[in-house]
């Protein structure tokens, strides 16, 4: 190794990326080279100069900086967690979202929701999301709901079955009658099809297979009823209301002939409400898909309602009286506004799924307007933050402050922003974190339908 | 990854923030330091070391243990921090900090004229260092202060090793050159340093 070759590796030296045979090599050689001590002594100086500046510049960080640093990133973790839950989250948390369920919750894909199938994110943005988690919601109070009317007896679908109509006490058209019992029949009892084929949420699938399955049903039902009519020998005026009764569904099971978002539901509780209890209840399989239409219980219903005979069509119609016997089913279907003040739990149970209260009264059940949107979406966060960036910018302009600043910030559904709390603990309680505070508050955001939303959003000032 | 880092990283990959606030905890002054040595000030660093940490929390699912958990933080600080750097342009057009606000506050115990002398080298050099192209310093200030091996260096960067060692000799010789006065400030021993160099543990 000649002298060049030695000052060549004079770097690799310092730095000790040399192996152990090579470095006793280059050590020799610059010892024994002055040039080489020189750019050696040269390099270390320089190397030293810049750790002793370093060092001085690290010395001056804040008081406290490090002891601060997990906690406080830590807490920023935990507000941009908040932060995307409230981006996914609707910002419509209030009775008046209730109306984008119109149908019934289907049995299949709330199944699977209730027993804790993740939404995808997919799903976020879309409004699937949020209606997959009302209905879910719902499934989910009914079914606690059943449990405590009916204890022991787990949910299951809604079924008329040969052996269920041999029960039914068919009302007299044009007559009065007691309000008829529901009773829940076994899915084995269905003939051999499957119990989602016949259960009245199944059949309001929008889906084509839902039309096909809702279809099947019905022939199955139509059959059940005729076999029902020639054997039994019942009245020969009766038949054709259980017929009605039983077809009923049908409307709901194609969303776009349901009539009225509030009338689906009933009409699909109907038949329900016209099945007989007395009927020995055989057993039912465990694990027995959820399903949104309700039993509606004994003690939901008072015996002196009447139930008008002509089963689905007549409780279209049924006054307030009558609601009782299809009680449930509508409160977990029909638009929730039109029962806020009568089940504030169902209102609790959705804001838990959306984890915001309503701010503001309940809605009624119509739809609030085609012109507000239903939540913001990020470009509106986005827009009105942009409007009131030169504010911000101004800020920065008249304090000197440079650094990420960002804020916890509620719109409410004005579009106003009601709060706007500095997060980053560098900026509280600082004049330019009032002043970011105050810039961020004449924020204006469009006008929505749901409820206030809360963002966290942050600005860079420099 | 120091088999403390295997199990605490794992634990974080499933979730467990206490984990990940224990990886914060051992990596924050570190992470900082590079952070504040590439941007050159405060504020900056602050940016930087934040949201390394949160990007890193958030690519743990992918982190597949391939390199040691620090490397592949590190790597996560320079590119924030030369994005950073480059965004805000301010690498060429301004210098580093000299000192935050503390800057002229005597160190006590200290002749006030050596001092100010400390000071002046101070700025004198990171001065210089803010010359430097963001690769140059960030590659110099691994190698010379945080002392890390090429080869970790080349894996934080992603370059060959012979790139790190270019980038290194190139940046001693840039740095010389604008310190030509200030590094004679102080007397190396040569020969100690050669003693010590030969036997220092082998390279990795």
């Amino acid at each position: 190794m000649n002298c060049c070759d030695a000052r060549s590796t004079l770097p690799l030296l310092l730095d000790g990326q040399l192996a152990a045979g090579e470095r006793a090599a280059a050590v020799d050689k610059a010892m024994a080279c002055g040039l080489c001590r020189a750019e050696l002594a040269a390099m270390a100086q320089n190397d030293a100069a810049l750790r002793r500046a370093l060092a001085a510049q690290m010395a001056h960080v804040p008081a406290g900086y490090f002891e601060d640093f997990a906690p406080r990133l830590m807490a920023r973790l935990d507000v941009e967690t908040l932060e995307g839950e409230s981006m996914r989250t609707s910002s419509g948390s209030g009775p008046g979202d209730a109306t984008v369920v119109t149908p019934p919750p289907t049995g299949g894909d709330l199944g699977k929701d209730v027993a804790g199938k993740p939404l995808s994110s997919a799903d976020e943005f879309s409004g699937l999301h949020e209606i997959k988690a009302l209905a879910a919601s719902a499934v989910r109070r009914s079914t606690e709901r059943r449990a405590e009317s009916e204890p022991g007896q787990s949910s299951d679908a809604l079924i008329a079955t040969p052996a269920a109509l041999s029960s039914v006490v068919l009302p007299q058209p044009g007559r009065e009658v007691a309000p008829p019992k529901v009773r829940a029949v076994s899915v084995a009892d269905a003939d051999g099809v499957p119990a989602a084929a016949l259960s009245v949420p199944m059949a309001a699938k929008s889906s084509r297979v839902g039309l096909y399955v809702g279809a099947l049903g019905l022939l199955v039902a139509a059959g059940a009823v005729g076999l029902y009519v020639s054997g039994a020998k019942k009245s020969s005026e009766a038949a054709p209301a259980a017929t009605v009764a039983l077809s009923e569904p049908a409307p709901a099971a194609t969303p776009p002939s349901a009539p009225t978002p509030t009338v689906a539901p009933v009409a699909a509780a109907a038949p329900a409400a016209e099945a007989k209890p007395e009927e020995a209840r055989p057993s039912e399989p465990a694990g027995a898909p959820a399903v949104a239409v309700e039993k509606a219980s004994k003690k939901d219903r008072k015996p002196d309602d009447e139930a008008k005979a002509g089963g689905a069509v007549a409780a279209v119609t049924r006054t307030e009286k009558d609601k009782p016997a299809a009680k449930e089913p509508a409160a977990d279907a029909k638009p929730a506004g039109k029962e806020a003040g009568k089940d504030p739990a169902a209102h609790n149970e959705i804001d838990d799924i959306f984890g915001d209260k309503p701010t503001t009264a309940a809605k009624p059940a119509a739809p609030a307007g085609p012109a507000l949107p239903e939540k913001l979406g990020q470009d509106d966060v986005k827009k009105g933050m942009a409007s009131v960036k030169a504010r911000v910018q101004a800020c920065y302009d008249e304090f000197k402050v440079s650094g990420t600043i960002k804020l916890k910030v509620k719109i409410e559904v004005d579009g106003t922003v009601s709060s706007a709390d500095v997060v980053d603990d560098k900026f509280k309680a600082t004049d330019t974190g009032a002043c970011v505070s105050a810039a961020v508050k004449t924020a204006k955001f469009p006008a929505v339908s749901g409820t206030s939303l809360v963002v966290s959003y942050p600005f860079i000032l420099q | 990854m120091s088999g403390d880092d295997d199990v605490t990283v794992e634990r974080a990959q499933r979730g467990d923030r206490e984990a990940f606030a224990a990886l914060v905890r051992k990596y924050q002054r570190r992470v900082y330091s590079t952070a504040f040595h590439i941007t050159g000030n405060h504020g900056d660093a602050d940016d930087v070391a934040q949201d390394a940490f949160i990007r890193a929390f958030r690519g743990l699912p992918r982190f597949d243990g391939q390199s040691a958990f620090f490397t592949w933080l590190y790597r996560i600080v320079v590119n924030v921090a030369l994005n950073a750097v480059r965004s805000r342009k301010r690498n060429a057009s301004e210098p580093l900090e000299a000192g935050g606000p503390g800057e002229h506050r005597p160190t006590p115990g200290i002749d006030p004229a050596r001092n100010a002398e400390a000071r002046a080298e101070a700025r004198r050099v990171l001065e210089a260092l803010a010359q430097l192209t963001p690769s140059l310093r960030v590659t110099l200030v691994l190698a010379a202060v945080e002392e890390m091996p090429y080869r970790e260096i080349a894996a934080v960067m992603e370059c060959p090793e012979g790139t790190v060692a270019w980038r290194v000799n190139q940046a001693r010789k840039l740095l010389r050159q604008k310190l030509a006065d200030v590094a004679s400030a102080e007397e190396i021993d040569t020969d100690e340093l050669l003693r010590r160099a030969k036997h220092a543990a082998a390279a990795p």
